[in-house]
């Protein structure tokens, strides 16, 4: 099996994508060209990683939507990392509906990933509130993540 | 009693809220001023310096976002933080409409949390200064060998927290995900938005991708003495979907085994590119990564990192690097054992007793100032040994008495004196270890350095210690108007004329030692090293300058050592071309080597077919002395090669 999996559902312009597994030099991105999308909507919750060679893939392949709304849902940290560092990762017109953000209790060592949505936990030019996480044992839990960067694609 | 943490202004109608909001950051250490009318919260602004600003949108008689919209002519979004907050106006559009105006860092709809409100307070750089806890992110990044063992989160974080750093941070990190056994890739992000990517597995460096895909192979196998050239010539000439290497071994020209060896140099010169003197951007992404053949170990990485800090950090960095370590004491991991193969490496073999001199418990600027060893090169050999974590800093600075002070603080500021404000907030930054982006961060950083203020009876160093203090100010000051971006443009764009000046001397030699004009090549190539001097291939070409002008016995003693000190700062990737064999072939032929000269010009005629400096100096080897033929004086490495070479 592939480490790398794209799929793509049309309905008309209306591009539905889900991403999965290892985006490196394998993955091959050129039977998903997304001319003639009017929108496209891109779930990531379930790849793994991304490399160097992975993220220049990336940029070309992401560029090929031309003008159309292009919207990340779902984003894990290590894409969200990539938004913030690289530039063209997100469309300068793109948005991100929701991502992940890393919570961490220092005591029980317990780690949780919670999805923050737009409109709920954050709009845009920043945070508009952080929800409370508990781990099982019920210890609060802090956000695991330099805020200052983390957020900062927020801002742009 | 505890240090206020800073200023928080409340602009709010709602009593209760208001007074909530008072006691939760008076409880947590800041001065607090509540009003309800902008008026007041203006008049208050403007005599007091405060950390944040938190309005409500919706006053009696005026609106809270105009009023933040106007005071941003005063107070811009670099200057002031400013925290909007409504329970009435929480639709998704007029909150991206007013973050947008005001420029505010967050919009909270109440009710809220206290503590979520609290976070978003940023503490003052004076409160910062005395937060002993409190470590830059490049500072906490360079400690984490103090401990005994570091964790994948610990070591995330540390990445994590780091903004821009320097190209010659690069190395540390490498050995401290070598070191600790990281899986995963390193994403590289270059100042111009250029990725490359190291990936490691179990500890080893197992994939080095960079944007320039120059591959070197031709070159690498050449000069190992792998190839014949003509081999390499017909198998380049023959069209092909395979690889090179594939195509060599297929045609029994390569042996697999010699394949691997220069894969493994090939990729050490491509780590050897991402080492640059500019800013670049990083993120560890911790995944599975398969441990494959070639790959670059805990040793091999040692012998890289050797070159890379002797051949491309400069000066000028690592004493700045070093500056905010200038306190404290140095330590000997327990793996630096007598006859650690690191020790037999020229920056730490050349000079006895290094390591004892550095371990003996005194400051490092003590250390330093005892001038035992030349200044550059104990700067190097001690980064390395940081960088192998052979050595570690003392957890807490050595006390030092205020002799020592003084020179410390004289030293900074004779590093900063003549900059101007753009340049002493950089060079700040790198003695901080803190983000030049933050400066506020610099400036309690810088502080810190600093110390607390001097008696007034020790009048020197009170003076001193002002002086700094006067010109951190302003620096800061500075870093927050416009005139910084200014100034930045100012200083790029005179960056380049001097680039292109240098370039344009560079040439000018290149014509000399065509000419053999060697003194002339001399002179132009000492310029150019005063304006760039890092300008590639600079030390070979005056290297070539050095030993063809050299005549008399005496001075070439002097030169022959000069060149071998210029080598050994020639970074890796400058070594797989045929100016480099040409100049060891040189040098081989100072020192008297004939057979080795004679194979070094070889090595350079096949590395280059055009290059004829080296056929010259082969055909005057040839007149002088004719080559013996017998078995007995071939290089040992042409036979092992030969035992590589299949046909």
């Amino acid at each position: 099996m592939s480490k790398f999996d794209l799929k793509i559902e049309k309905n008309g312009g209306a591009f539905k994508v889900a991403m999965a597994g290892v985006i490196d030099e394998d993955a091959d991105f050129n039977p998903h060209a997304l001319a003639g999308a009017t929108s496209i909507d891109l779930n990531l919750q379930n790849v793994k990683s991304i490399n160097s060679c992975g993220i220049r893939e990336w940029i070309k392949w992401i560029s090929t939507a031309g003008n159309a709304k292009v919207q990340y849902h779902e984003c894990p940290k290590i894409i969200v990392d990539q938004i913030n560092m690289v530039q063209g990762f997100l469309p300068a017109s793109g948005k991100v509906m929701s991502f992940f953000v890393p919570f961490y209790n220092e005591d029980s060592g317990a780690e949780k990933n919670i999805l923050f949505t737009a409109g709920k936990e954050y709009g845009e030019g920043g945070l508009t509130a952080v929800p409370q996480v508990k781990d099982d044992a019920g210890n609060e839990m802090e956000m695991d993540v330099v805020e200052a960067k983390y957020f900062k694609f927020l801002k742009k | 009693m505890e240090k206020s943490k800073g200023r928080v202004a409340i602009l709010e109608d709602d009593a209760t809220l208001s007074q909530a909001l008072q006691e939760a950051f008076q409880r947590d250490g800041y001065e607090v001023f509540v009003s309800s009318h902008g008026a007041e919260v203006s008049d208050y602004l403007n005599k007091n310096p405060i950390n944040a600003l938190i309005v409500d949108c919706l006053l009696p008689g005026e609106s809270g976002v105009d009023f933040v919209t106007a005071l941003r002519k005063k107070s811009p979004a670099s200057v002031l933080d400013v925290i909007l907050m409504s329970g009435l106006f929480t639709d998704a559009s007029f909150i991206k409409d007013s973050l947008r105006s005001t420029q505010a860092i967050a919009f909270l709809k109440k009710p809220f949390e206290m503590a979520d409100i609290l976070k978003l307070v940023k503490r003052s750089p004076a409160a910062m200064v005395d937060e002993e806890a409190e470590v830059s992110p490049r500072k906490a990044l360079y400690q984490l060998f103090n401990k005994p063992k570091v964790t994948l989160r610990e070591k995330r974080r540390a990445i994590e927290a780091l903004e821009d750093i320097h190209g010659f941070d690069l190395p540390f990190l490498y050995s401290l995900l070598v070191e600790t056994q990281a899986t995963g890739h390193l994403n590289i992000i270059g100042e111009k938005g250029e990725v490359s990517g190291i990936s490691f597995s179990q500890g080893k460096i197992v994939a080095v991708d960079i944007v320039d895909q120059e591959t070197f192979l031709g070159k690498l196998l050449l000069e190992a003495g792998y190839i014949h050239p003509d081999d390499l010539t017909e198998a380049l000439s023959v069209t092909s979907s395979k690889r090179l290497g594939e195509r060599l071994i297929h045609g029994n020209l390569l042996s697999p085994h010699a394949f691997n060896i220069a894969l493994a140099n090939q990729m050490s010169i491509r780590l050897s590119r991402t080492i640059v003197d500019a800013k670049v951007k990083v993120n560890f992404v911790a995944t599975e990564v398969e441990l494959t053949h070639p790959h670059i170990d805990s040793e091999a990485l040692t012998l890289f990192l050797h070159d890379w800090i002797a051949s491309k950090m400069t000066p000028n960095w690592l004493k700045a690097h070093y500056l905010q370590w200038g306190d404290y004491g140095l330590n000997k991991a327990p793996a630096l054992v007598a006859g650690h193969p690191i020790l037999k490496l020229p920056l730490l073999s050349n000079f006895a007793g290094f390591v004892d001199h550095m371990t003996k418990g005194a400051s490092l600027n003590q250390l330093l100032d005892a001038k035992k060893f030349p200044e550059e090169t104990a700067y190097k050999a001690l980064h390395l040994l940081l960088t192998k974590g052979l050595i570690i800093f003392s957890e807490k600075p050595v006390i030092v008495d205020s002799g020592e002070r003084l020179k410390t603080l004289k030293k900074m500021w004779m590093q900063l004196s003549g900059k101007n404000k753009l340049e002493a907030l950089d060079l700040m930054a790198r003695m901080t270890a803190a983000p030049e982006s933050e400066p506020q961060t610099v400036y309690s950083e810088f502080l810190k350095i600093l110390g607390p203020d001097p008696s007034p009876k020790d009048k020197e160093l009170a003076q001193v210690h002002q002086q700094l203090k006067k010109l951190t100010e302003e620096v800061y000051s500075f870093s927050k108007s416009g005139n910084r971006d200014r100034m930045r443009e100012e200083i790029a764009k005179n960056e380049i004329e001097i680039k292109m000046k240098a370039a344009s001397q560079f040439e000018d030699a290149k014509n000399f030692l065509q000419k053999s004009q060697f003194a002339s090549a001399i002179a132009v190539l000492t310029k150019v090293s005063l304006i760039e001097p890092n300008m590639e291939k600079l030390r070979l070409y005056m290297s070539w300058a050095k030993l063809a002008g050299t005549d008399s016995q005496g001075t070439k003693a002097q030169r022959i050592k000069e060149v071998e000190m210029d080598l050994m700062q020639v970074p890796p990737e400058e070594k797989y071309d045929a100016l480099y064999s040409f100049v060891m072939g040189l040098l081989s032929k100072a020192k008297g080597d004939v057979p080795a000269a004679r194979k070094y010009f070889e090595k350079a005629t096949h590395l280059d077919n055009n290059f004829l400096p080296p056929r010259r100096e082969l055909a005057q080897l040839q007149s002088k002395h004719p080559p013996q033929k017998d078995m007995m004086n071939r290089d040992l490495k042409d036979l092992v090669a030969g035992f590589f070479k299949k046909k």
